[in-house]
């Protein structure tokens, strides 16, 4: 009896080490089949939670302005984004008409999600929502609201998507201030005791003052924010102990503890952009 | 059956893990259903079972999380070990037992998750957060696990899939 119960405490623990050890691709399918066989269960039990809120909601005297005020959401944040987007475009295509070299143009797509659930460890700030990669979800692309920019996916699974949000201390975004074009790169600051997110700004060229109510965008950097997102606001600004930079708190515009909807920001290769690769940029950008 | 009722157990129990939200109030700690669940096959079923339970709930936990695969397993393996080692000194059927096992065995997880978590690298946490989370789980684990175990004894029950040593 004694034998059969280490036996047992044995095997279980070469199964404990087998999966602590496991290669990388082999951990991230089990995770991913897992989940994925969690997932609809999840999206029914996310969105009957979610019409519960409507619904106490709608009792509450505020019915039938619920859908309109989502439908409206969606096409506040269509224009918005594709403000955005044509601005920076603008600015691109002055420099292309400048220097006619450029390699690739993009157009922004946005993929209306629920979220279905929050981290179920506490250890992450971080939402999973009820689209993945059947529905052209890919990882490290940016996720935002009517109100600006929430965070980036991170796991993405068929139907599921896991999105780590600004306020997560692992978060970091290259984002620039709008009134004085100057760079930083914003980093989470967790969701402290009091509720109110604050993400930190860095490295900014303290020659270059940033104030408060500036307002905070993505820069474009890096590649998995496009640019001109809208971030959120500056709150107070400090100079670095060593006097090398600013940096500031910012506060996110977006309330990232009432997220039901969202949008992924994906990015289409233009295939103009393609042929001009193909036949030369200059000649290609003339004809 | 027997394992056939811990698998979807254990994958309702994911579920209902999966819409209630951490506390802030508490640390961010979140609630444990799973490891309630592994405390419950720790305390009334055969050694095989809970072992297996805990094993499996920490392979779900890791899966809806971005936890690395394998911590929760270990912390859960580890937590349910020493529950079933000391349950014959106990009334197991006692919510006095749940909730002291609940509170100190959730409590000893967050802590071993904690100390992976950190010293890996995967989180930065302020250490006063951290304290506030340990409190946090302290109460949610007593909490969840005096409301977990009475529940899945009944299911067992009624099933009629109770542990001959209990019935005893």
């Amino acid at each position: 009896m004694q034998n059969k119960g280490l036996v047992t405490w044995l095997l279980i623990l070469a199964f404990v080490l087998l999966l602590l050890n496991m290669p990388a691709m082999v951990s991230d399918w089990t995770k991913s089949t897992v989940r994925g066989s969690v997932a609809p269960l999840q999206h029914i039990l996310g969105s009957a939670s979610l019409r519960l809120d409507e619904s106490i909601t709608v009792f509450r005297g505020l019915g039938g302005m619920i859908r309109k005020n989502r439908e409206m959401s969606e096409e506040l944040i269509q224009l918005r984004t594709r403000v955005r987007a044509l601005e920076a475009a603008e600015g691109e295509n002055l420099q292309l008409r400048a220097q006619l070299h450029f390699a690739q143009r993009s157009s922004r797509h946005l993929i209306p999600c629920e979220v279905i659930g929050r981290d179920t460890s506490g250890w992450w700030h971080s939402i999973r929502l009820g689209a993945g990669g059947r529905d052209g979800i890919f990882p490290d692309t940016a996720v935002i609201t009517s109100d600006g920019l929430v965070g980036r996916t991170t796991e993405v699974s068929a139907r599921v998507t896991d999105v780590l949000l600004l306020s997560d201390p692992g978060c970091r975004v290259s984002a620039q201030i709008s009134r004085t074009g100057a760079h930083g790169i914003l980093e989470g600051g967790g969701e402290p005791l009091d509720g109110l997110v604050r993400c930190r700004l860095r490295f900014i060229n303290k020659s270059i003052p940033a104030r408060a109510g500036d307002e905070v965008v993505t820069s474009g950097l890096g590649g998995v924010y496009p640019q001109g997102l809208l971030i959120g606001y500056v709150e107070k600004v400090y100079l670095d102990k060593g006097g090398l930079y600013q940096y500031a708190d910012v506060i996110p515009k977006a309330d990232l503890g009432m997220l039901n909807y969202v949008f992924v920001v994906t990015e289409e290769e233009d295939i103009l952009a393609d042929l001009l690769r193909e036949t030369g940029p200059v000649r290609g950008a003339h004809e | 059956m027997n394992g056939l009722v811990m698998i979807a157990v254990l994958f309702f129990g994911a579920l209902v893990q999966s819409v209630l939200p951490p506390l802030r109030i508490l640390g961010f700690a979140s609630w444990p259903v799973l490891f309630s669940l592994a405390v419950y096959f720790g305390l009334a079923r055969q050694r095989v079972e809970a072992l297996c339970a805990a094993f499996l709930a920490g392979l779900l936990q890791d899966s809806l999380s971005f936890i690395p695969l394998g911590f929760s397993s270990l912390s859960y393996c580890v937590a349910v070990w020493i529950v079933f080692r000391f349950r014959n000194e106990v009334f197991i059927r006692a919510w006095v037992t749940h909730l002291i096992f609940g509170a100190l065995a959730n409590f000893g997880v967050i802590l071993a998750l904690a100390i992976m978590l950190i010293g890996m690298g995967f989180v930065r946490l302020p250490w006063t957060l951290l304290v506030w989370k340990l409190a946090g789980g302290l109460v949610l684990g007593a909490v969840t696990v005096s409301v977990v175990y009475p529940m899945a004894d009944h299911l067992y029950s009624f099933l009629g899939l109770e542990y001959q040593d209990q019935k005893a």
